[in-house]
């Protein structure tokens, strides 16, 4: 019998250290995770000569280092990990690294690799092995490249690990070291107190700023600070620096405790809370040597506050998805002032000699005690004062940038003057003329702003009104009056008997209706007005349109009006505001009934009808109204244009309005087949079920 | 004249509502049902009424009763403190039901409702009678509440609601839960896709009906890897 075994050709080993294509961020950082794994603090990362072919990259880690069975059994077995096991370390970290490929792409970057450990578990000097990748070339299978684990003199090296890779195929640029730089942040600790914390460092001479951004994170990227501290007495104290340093704000124990009964001391434990607060937006982040996806995806890893008690992190607080300080939860109320965990990183750092926050039995952080609660309000009690104080700084900017607006205007017209003064007298009169003339249209454009954000204050104190008259009269008036004409028809019918239905049976059904009548159009404003059909959403089209058509329909029988509503075939939908779709047919249906009424039509009838074609949705509105008449079918959109008395001439602009924001457009005509004006909505679907 | 109900002597009724009007027709209401009517007169809270105890043997509590200087709490509250400790009640809500928000935590104890605009007397005896049974722990299949997980889909803190799917109720249909409902320690932990258990009475027929109670944050292995991932 004769034995074999496959054999694998060296070509494989190249064809893999190719397709592979080791970039200098994913090679280098598959060897930073190995370091992360084997429990290292401390991980440099040096780049020497990199820009060009012929550079040196060492990384190097205090780790646990490797033994020779570690080296043999793991270290070059390609294509499988221990990691895989996934397995917490020592120091309770998750394991990062993945297959050993990664490494494989990482040592291929140079010609040769040479790998130096120190065992932790061993006494011993430690070892050594070089791979020279060009004998793997010239060989013809990968059995016959020998390689050597030396042992090393003693004193050689200290425990840990160190790969060194010469000779590279390719330089590096500054992209792909800013890479490297972004992977080394994700993967430290982001305030490094704690001793046991991983502090990858990078050194790289051709590249000093990114040598300090991954010393420094993305810390001086943030916007603000805010910087709280609790005495041993309990009282706080807060301040708010800028991104230079600068004091914006600062509060005393009683600013801040204001919600604290008699503004009273914390009981807890000394504490300070540090709170880095980032703006997220293009124009912050135009300038910065940081881009904005790099800090969002960094936040996104660490954001919120971490707790540090007595100098160790306490697990959960400040894990992803543990808001222990509801910072997301506030912010949905004042978006525009207050961080989230997506904005903001921060700790909660808290030094208790005596012990008087308890930890739970299974470590799963602190018993939610007085001390506890207590702590939490501190640094809740800081994150409002400045959620407060920021919130006061934008309204005082708005109010100055409203003052300021008509004297920068006043402004810019003198310096027109002067410049038209100044130009040649063959043209001076026309641009002076021409100035007039555009002077006039715009103080004519501002006036007829100003008029139409009037009307529309006026109507919005008319829906107030109407909104509170709805709830006070479906909440009590209408309650009474059901319950005691429910009293009056009880006690006639036992009282009166048979003679109850003759003399009182039908004023009692009366007055019911009318109630009635009375709570369904109190509920129709109070409907208008629900918070949530203000929220974008996926609106389906005829559902909403026959929602809205049945809400109205007491309120158009009681003016005897006979709606018809003929829907398309399918289920169009977009996306928008139910508010949006309901102020546009509500409105257009209010047009019809006003002009009913000023005519005073005979045999009122409204036909309502959609179309669908080519993914537009068409929602055409016919009566047999008067028509469109006095005012050209284009004016009947503008602001306070109308030809009734009462009119607010703001319903139909608010209807253009809103098609337009949904990115649709209307149109009118005079008179229709009915004989009355015809209203046209045409807005584009997102897609239509069937 | 003195009723039976759910073996219970039921003479007085006591009437909690902030307009005096409405309280004097809720009184003769309950007179057309040969009941005494005890009606009672801002500023109220739980205690008073349960003080109140001995002059009146049910509740008849409308949900809006922060109109004027009348009570703290809305009805729901109330008469749920009031249901908790022994004392059978009915909450009467308005006209339509547009923009009432009876809190989930609430209708644990309060199994009773009755519309304004369906008052008849007798909506309030079968009232009195099902709250009476639910007191001595005999529940409707409907009422009954079951130990289950609750997903949370959103926060809106705007609104003061969350909503969350109660899988073994439907899989599909989103529930709003106010968030005041919740107790304080779980409402930093109201995130998307966190889960809890909850008492709730998933044999109810309507969304509407469905209470919450016994919060307790969802399987400690899910949280943590929830926290991890």
């Amino acid at each position: 019998m004769n034995e074999a075994r496959l054999r694998f050709s060296t070509e494989i080993i190249r064809r893999l250290g190719e397709e592979l294509n080791p970039s200098l961020d994913k090679g280098v950082v598959e060897l930073v995770k190995n370091a992360y794994d084997a429990d290292a603090t401390q991980c440099r990362v040096e780049l020497l000569n990199t820009d060009r072919a012929g550079g040196t990259v060492l990384v190097s880690d205090n780790g646990d280092g490797m033994t020779v069975g570690d080296i043999v059994g793991g270290w070059l077995v390609l294509g499988r990990s221990r990691k895989s096991q996934r397995r917490k370390t020592k120091l309770g970290r998750v394991p990062a690294g993945s297959k050993g490929l990664g490494r494989l792409a990482a040592l291929r970057m140079g010609k040769r690799a040479l790998l130096t450990t120190q065992p932790r578990q061993e006494k011993g000097p430690g070892y050594r092995l070089e791979i020279d990748w060009e004998r793997f070339d010239a060989a013809e299978v990968v059995e016959d490249v020998e390689l050597t684990i030396e042992s090393m003199s003693p004193g050689e090296a200290a425990y840990g690990t160190a790969i060194r890779i010469e000779d590279l195929r390719h330089g590096f640029g500054r992209m792909a070291v800013k890479r490297l730089a972004r992977e080394l942040i994700l993967l430290a600790d982001p305030f490094q107190d704690d001793p046991q914390a991983f502090r990858p460092e990078l050194r790289a001479a051709e590249f000093r700023d990114l040598e300090e951004l991954v010393r420094g994170r993305y810390f001086r990227d943030a916007e603000f600070l805010l910087r709280a501290e609790l005495d041993r007495a309990g009282r706080a104290t807060a301040r708010v620096t800028d991104w230079r340093g600068e004091v914006l704000f600062s509060a005393e124990h009683e600013e801040l405790a204001r919600k604290r009964k008699a503004q009273g001391s914390y009981e807890c434990p000394r504490a300070t809370f540090e709170l880095w607060a980032f703006l997220l937006n293009r124009k912050t982040f135009s300038t910065r040597v940081s881009s904005l996806g790099e800090v969002r995806s960094w936040l996104g890893e660490f954001g919120g506050v971490h707790l540090y008690y007595n100098g160790l992190r306490v697990n959960p607080y400040g894990n992803a998805g543990n808001d222990w300080l509801e910072m997301n939860l506030r912010r949905v109320r004042s978006p525009e002032e207050r961080p989230s965990t997506n904005t903001a990183i921060g700790r909660v750092c808290v030094e208790d000699e005596g012990e008087a926050l308890e930890q739970k039995t299974d470590r799963s952080g602190f018993i939610e005690d007085t001390e506890f609660r207590d702590l939490r309000a501190f640094a809740q009690d800081a994150l409002d004062w400045m959620a407060r104080r920021r919130l006061e700084e934008a309204e005082r900017r708005r109010q100055q940038e409203r003052a300021e607006a008509p004297v920068r205007s006043g402004e810019s017209e003198l310096e027109m003057k002067r410049v038209i003064r100044g130009s040649p007298p063959r043209i001076r009169g026309r641009l002076g003329s021409a100035f007039e003339r555009y002077e006039a249209s715009r103080n004519k454009e501002v006036e007829s702003l100003q008029k139409e954000v009037q009307l529309y204050r006026t109507l919005s104190t008319a829906g107030i009104t109407a909104v509170t008259f709805a709830h006070e009269s479906s909440g009590n008036s209408v309650k009474v009056i059901t319950q005691s004409i429910g009293t009056v028809a009880r006690r006639a019918r036992s009282r009166m008997g048979p003679a109850y239905s003759e003399t009182l049976g039908e004023p009692v059904r009366r007055i019911r209706r009318a109630v009635k009548n009375l709570a369904v159009l109190g509920a129709a404003t109070l409907r208008l007005v629900a918070h949530e059909k203000r929220r974008l959403s996926r609106i389906d089209l005829h559902e909403l349109l026959a929602k809205v058509v049945k809400n109205y329909e007491p309120f158009l029988a009681a003016r005897d009006v006979k709606l018809t509503v003929e829907l398309g075939s399918g289920s169009p939908y977009l996306r928008g505001s139910e508010a949006a779709i309901e102020s546009i047919v509500t409105n257009l249906l209010t047009n019809s009934v006003a002009a009913f009424e000023e005519d005073a039509t005979r045999g009122r009838r409204i036909r309502m009808r959609t179309e669908l074609s080519e993914g537009t949705w068409t929602l055409t509105v016919e009566d047999n109204g008067p028509g469109i008449r006095g005012i050209s079918t284009r004016e009947i959109w503008l602001p306070g244009r109308t030809t009734r008395r009462d009119g607010t001439g703001l319903g139909l602009t608010i209807v253009r309005d809103a098609v337009r924001d949904l990115g649709g457009r209307v149109d009118a005509l005079e008179s229709g087949e009915s004989g009355g004006a015809v209203l046209l909505v045409e807005l584009p679907v997102l897609g239509v079920h069937k | 004249m003195t009723r039976l109900i759910e073996g219970q002597e039921v003479k007085r009724v006591l009437i909690v509502d902030d307009q005096p009007d409405a309280r004097g027709a809720y009184g003769e209401l309950v007179e057309d049902l040969d009941l005494v009517p005890v009606k009672i007169s801002g500023p109220v809270d739980e205690n008073r009424i349960l003080a109140l105890g001995t002059e009146a043997d049910v509740i008849l509590c409308d949900y809006h009763l922060k109109r004027q200087d009348y009570a703290e709490s809305d009805g729901d509250v109330l008469l749920a403190r009031c249901v908790e400790r022994g004392m059978a009640g009915v909450l009467c809500t308005g006209y339509s039901d547009f923009g009432l928000s009876i809190r989930r935590d609430c209708l644990r104890w309060i199994p009773s409702r009755v519309r304004s605009r369906e008052v008849e007397p007798e909506a309030f005896l079968d009232g009195w009678a099902q709250c009476l049974r639910e007191i001595r722990g005999s529940l409707h299949p409907a009422r009954r509440p079951w130990r289950t997980l609750v997903r949370v889909v959103e926060t809106d803190l705007e609104r003061g609601y969350v909503s969350a799917v109660v899988p073994g109720w439907s899989v599909r249909e989103p529930v709003n839960v106010q968030i005041e409902g919740i107790p304080s320690e779980f409402q930093g932990r109201l995130l998307p896709d966190a889960r809890f258990f909850c008492q709730v009475n998933i044999g109810a027929e309507s969304e509407d009906e469905l209470f919450f109670d016994g919060w307790e944050v969802g399987d400690a292995d899910f949280a943590e890897q929830a926290l991890h991932s």
